[in-house]
């Protein structure tokens, strides 16, 4: 086990070394920020002390290295419109995108999971295809209109909950900063949260059904059931261990999907995380804040596929052997 | 408990039946048996000839779109065939067992072995973890499984083809159950494991007075483990009768024909005999008697279906013009024993 | 969804026929869920109502003639200066809503099945080669596939609408060839994976090697053998691809990333409706909306079916 994750954490190092180079050479093309940073009466004098004082105008591979180097020492630049380190400014708000992510998942998992076990177990019942009928409207429902719509529906016309960020009452447990302490936390992450689950707890259902019509119809649930256990065990543990393998894993690999496509989420709702950051980066051509997001989102996704691939090898035992033996 | 008059099942007129788009498939269309207890019934029958379907409705586990239409499953007198579901589940497992082909599809890969018998002990008893643990290593040693202990906290996939289907007869016998259905338990195991395999649980059945229905193909194999033999056919039984009668003075021409077909040392560099033709499809099966289009003594009256007769006493025979008893399997045939 | 229009005759032949041709197994297939149909009506719905577009609005969004700021977030059935009735109320530039909407649908499923189809090509093409010349082409073109495939594809969308983000005196054309360019890049991938996976399961059958060793010309083995049997999946990758790109275009457009500000894409509108939602006037946002549902619902129930009609591990 050991020897597996030293093998996949220089794995891991690699991709996000290719990852930063890509990432950077990207960006690097992003319009020119001197536009945007400097008074546009200003004189060739003071542009070319900007663009100086920023670097811009070494050639590309010093510029990388230069990156490169500050990067391995946490440094990612410095934000063109905050003058603060962009590192910063995406850990300042990553949390409150995490809260979000998580809350979305958790909503996905709890309500997902036993609507698709549901349906793989009864597939022919009026029930069932309710169920699938409303996970292709969950793939369909484009994800910025259902949130305007619960803006629409919740906060405007019923006047139920908040429309906007996460509420004041910020609290920290173990040094993070969440909102989630409060009942004015909950309410104000309860819409952004559904919107952003509905897609992945169509994904969920799906995932959920199809394990279980496929392991429903195996020998050993037959044997299972052949030894006189309840349905309920037999369900919930033989079926239930079966399909977590295929739901873990593409779970684990769609959380970073979850944290990429707040994006919307956060602009529709307000939600002060990493993603409306973001979206107004890209709006201001702040090359290091959106270098430093994409930087983060890539190590997320390796952190997130180690974690998916010890899982699975816990979850599973067939696997677990084999590495044994490698 | 066990009274001798008292069958440990009887099945009356069983008719299990699957409702599928393309129409009925009558799977298991009036068979009838006994076994008694300590007995041993050999269920024999090609692929496709309802062997399984009728294990799975003794235990209540026939899946939509099929079920169990008409006839009677009695467990020592009590009709079972339409039963609870929480009955069925209570008899499961604790009175009737059941073994299935494939050992290495029976096993929940991801579940540990104790863990999967452990559950079976509790399904039916209140009892400890530790006791139902205790329990399971008992068994594991008595179907000749040695470090039962180690084995216990193994996974499926480290056990061999030959182990597994000893530890899934060890979860049968778990319980102590009064019946044991096996579906062609040895049919995907090696020839020396299949041996063992059918030695051992010939002595657990004497041990234990546990009645045994032995499902197969392999006439062989019945040839020398089982007591009374059920020939099936297209969801009938065609012949039912002791082994030595049936397999010596086989009655029904695919009985004959079946016993024909065994390849025996006696007949050495003589073509075996083959039935022609191939199994019916059972969706929408033609009126008469099913095994006509195949049958060398097939007349007029096949084109109706046979009823059960008894043309020698202790035998039934479904069919117009069954063998006389004169003509008999061993001109063609020996069946090894 | 293409599939759905050139059908037609051929449902019409085989019915005369009489015979269980494939096809028309596959047709009685279909129809056997009845939201499926629902559906397809919807997909030629759609189409229809995209390809008489500019017939069937009330008015022309474009002609700046007909648009007045006077009639600016009009609620349903009001009138407007031009005295035409906004059915569905006007938009925050004053333009009837209805008609932007019907213009908007033009845009929004050309850009998506544009981009699909070149999408398909470009995929297509790497995939079978990918799969036929094998060794280290395929190892590298699966390797960019994989890489590309593990990032979501909003955010691969992102960043190079970042990359050739414009300024904001950009022609409109240049904008939409754009969104094309990043839809494409997202997209292609999916194709040249589904490709390489039925082509190589397909290249193992003995057809294949049958007319290998009749010495026809690689071309005419990749062309003529291999691609037709690959077509299920690719159609069933092909529906599902074109909903999502119409959705993620949408997207992009909401988020002020995708078509400019003058075009009356489905998005732009719902974003601009956005601004408006708050003070209760809820046209704007509520119906592109809807309109939008509906184009991806209907694609999707196609697509939806299709994987299930075509999957030869679920035919009986």
């Amino acid at each position: 086990m050991t020897v597996f994750i030293i093998r996949r954490l220089m794995q891991a190092a690699l991709v996000v070394l290719v990852m930063s180079f890509l990432v950077f050479s990207g960006v690097f093309l992003v319009g020119d920020p001197v536009e945007i940073l400097v008074a546009d009466d200003a004189d060739q004098a003071e542009r070319e002390m900007v663009i100086k004082s920023l670097g811009l105008d070494q050639p590309f591979h010093i510029q990388y290295m230069r990156f490169l180097t500050r990067a391995a020492q946490g440094d990612l630049g410095e934000s063109f419109v905050f003058n603060e380190p962009a590192l910063l400014l995406i850990l300042e708000r990553l949390p409150a995108t995490m809260e979000l992510a998580v809350a979305a998942l958790m909503i996905a998992v709890v309500f997902g999971i036993p609507l698709g076990v549901w349906a793989g177990l009864k597939p022919d019942a009026i029930s069932s295809k309710v169920i699938m009928s409303g996970s292709i409207l969950g793939f369909s429902l484009p994800t910025f209109w259902v949130g305007i719509m619960m803006i629409l529906l919740f906060a405007v016309i019923l006047g139920l909950l908040p429309s906007t960020g996460r509420g004041d009452e910020i609290h920290y447990v173990l040094g993070f900063p969440t909102s989630l302490l409060t009942l004015d936390g909950w309410s104000h992450i309860l819409l952004p949260a559904t919107n952003l689950a509905l897609f992945k707890l169509s994904l969920v259902i799906r995932l959920a059904r199809a394990g279980t019509r496929e392991v429903v119809h195996q020998d050993y649930i037959k044997f299972a059931r052949a030894k006189g256990l309840t349905d309920r065990r037999v369900i919930l543990v033989h079926v239930m261990k079966n399909i977590l393998i295929p739901v873990v894993t593409v779970l684990g690999l769609e959380f970073g999907g979850l944290v990429a496509f707040s994006v919307v989420t956060e602009t529709v709702f307000a939600w002060p995380g990493i993603g409306k950051l973001l979206i107004d980066s890209i709006g201001l051509l702040d090359r290091p804040v959106i270098v430093a997001y994409l930087m983060i989102i890539v190590l997320l996704f390796v952190i997130l596929n180690l974690l998916v691939d010890i899982a699975y090898s816990l979850l599973d035992p067939r696997v677990r052997l084999q590495d044994v033996k490698a | 408990m066990i009274h001798a008059d008292v069958p440990t099942l009887e099945v009356r007129n069983l008719k299990t039946h699957f409702f599928t788009r393309a129409g009925v498939v009558k799977a298991v269309d009036d068979v009838s048996f006994t076994v008694q207890p300590g007995q041993i019934l050999g269920l024999v029958g090609e692929s496709g000839s309802g062997k399984t379907v009728t294990g799975f409705s003794i235990l209540g586990l026939v899946d939509p779109p099929g079920r169990v239409v008409d006839g009677e499953i009695r467990y020592k007198g009590e009709n079972i065939a339409n039963a609870g579901e929480e009955r069925m589940r209570r008899l499961r497992g604790n009175n009737i067992a059941m073994i299935f082909q494939d050992p290495m599809m029976t096993l929940n890969p991801v579940l540990r072995v104790d863990t999967q018998m452990i559950e079976a002990i509790q399904a039916h008893e209140q009892v400890g973890r530790e006791e139902a643990w205790e329990r399971s290593r008992a068994a594991l040693q008595q179907v000749g499984i040695p470090a039962a202990e180690e084995r216990l906290r193994s996974y499926p996939h480290q056990f061999s083809g030959g182990m597994r289907q000893r530890v899934a007869i060890a979860i049968a016998l778990l319980n102590k159950p009064d019946l044991i259905v096996a579906d062609e338990p040895t049919t995907a195991l090696d020839v020396t494991i299949q041996g063992q395999i059918l030695y051992e649980v010939q002595k657990l059945c004497e041990e234990t007075g546990t009645a045994l229905i032995w499902i197969t193909h392999d006439l062989s194999v019945v040839a020398g483990l089982a007591d009374d033999i059920c020939v099936m056919y297209a969801g009938r039984v065609v012949e039912h009768g002791t082994v030595d009668n049936v397999l010596d003075h086989p009655s029904h021409p695919y009985t004959h024909g079946l016993i024909g077909s065994v390849p025996s040392r006696n007949r050495r560099g003589q073509p075996l005999s083959q039935i022609p033709g191939m199994t019916p499809s059972l969706l929408n099966l033609p009126p008469g008697c099913p095994f006509k289009a195949r049958c060398p003594r097939v007349g007029d009256a096949c084109d109706e279906a046979p009823e059960i007769s008894q043309p020698v006493a202790g035998r039934d025979v479904r069919c117009h013009y069954p063998v006389p008893a004169g003509e008999t399997a061993g001109e063609t045939a020996e069946v090894p024993a | 969804m293409t599939a759905v229009q050139e059908d037609r005759p051929a449902v019409a032949a085989a019915k005369d026929a009489g015979v269980e041709t494939p096809f028309r197994r596959f047709l009685s297939d279909y129809v056997e869920s009845p939201i499926a149909v629902i559906g397809a009506i919807g997909v030629v719905l759609v189409l229809f109502v995209a390809i008489i577009g500019p017939f069937l609005a009330p008015t022309d969004p474009y002609d700046l003639a007909q648009v007045s700021i006077m009639d600016s977030r009009l609620a349903p059935g009001e009138q407007m200066m031009t005295g035409t009735t906004a059915i569905l109320g006007t938009d925050g530039a004053g333009r009837d809503l209805l008609s932007a909407m019907i213009y908007g649908l033009r845009i929004s499923l050309g850009v998506g099945i544009g981009s699909g189809v070149i999408a398909l090509l470009i995929g297509c093409t790497l995939g079978l080669i990918a799969a036929y010349v094998g060794g280290r082409t395929d190892a590298f073109i699966m390797r960019v596939v994989d890489i590309q495939l593990s990032f979501p594809a909003i955010l691969i969308a992102l960043i190079l609408l970042a990359v050739m983000k414009g300024g904001p005196n950009e022609p409109s054309y240049f904008a939409i060839f754009k969104i094309i360019v990043a839809l494409v890049v997202v997209q292609w991938a999916y194709y040249a994976r589904t490709i390489r996976g039925s082509a190589m399961v397909e290249r193992r059958k003995e057809y294949v090697e049958a007319a290998g060793s009749l010495a026809l010309s690689n071309r005419r083995v990749l062309f003529r053998h291999l691609l037709p049997n690959c077509v299920a999946p690719i159609i069933v990758v092909g529906t599902m691809q074109t909903a999502s790109a119409i959705s993620l275009e949408a997207t992009l457009s909401f988020l002020g990333l995708g078509l400019p500000q003058t075009e009356p894409s489905l998005g732009k509108l719902i974003s601009n409706g956005f601004d408006y939602v708050m003070s209760g006037k809820y046209w704007i946002s509520v119906f592109p909306g809807l309109a939008l549902l509906f184009m991806i619902m209907s694609i999707n129930l196609v697509g939806d079916r299709l994987r299930d009609v075509l999957n030869p591990r679920l035919q009986k």
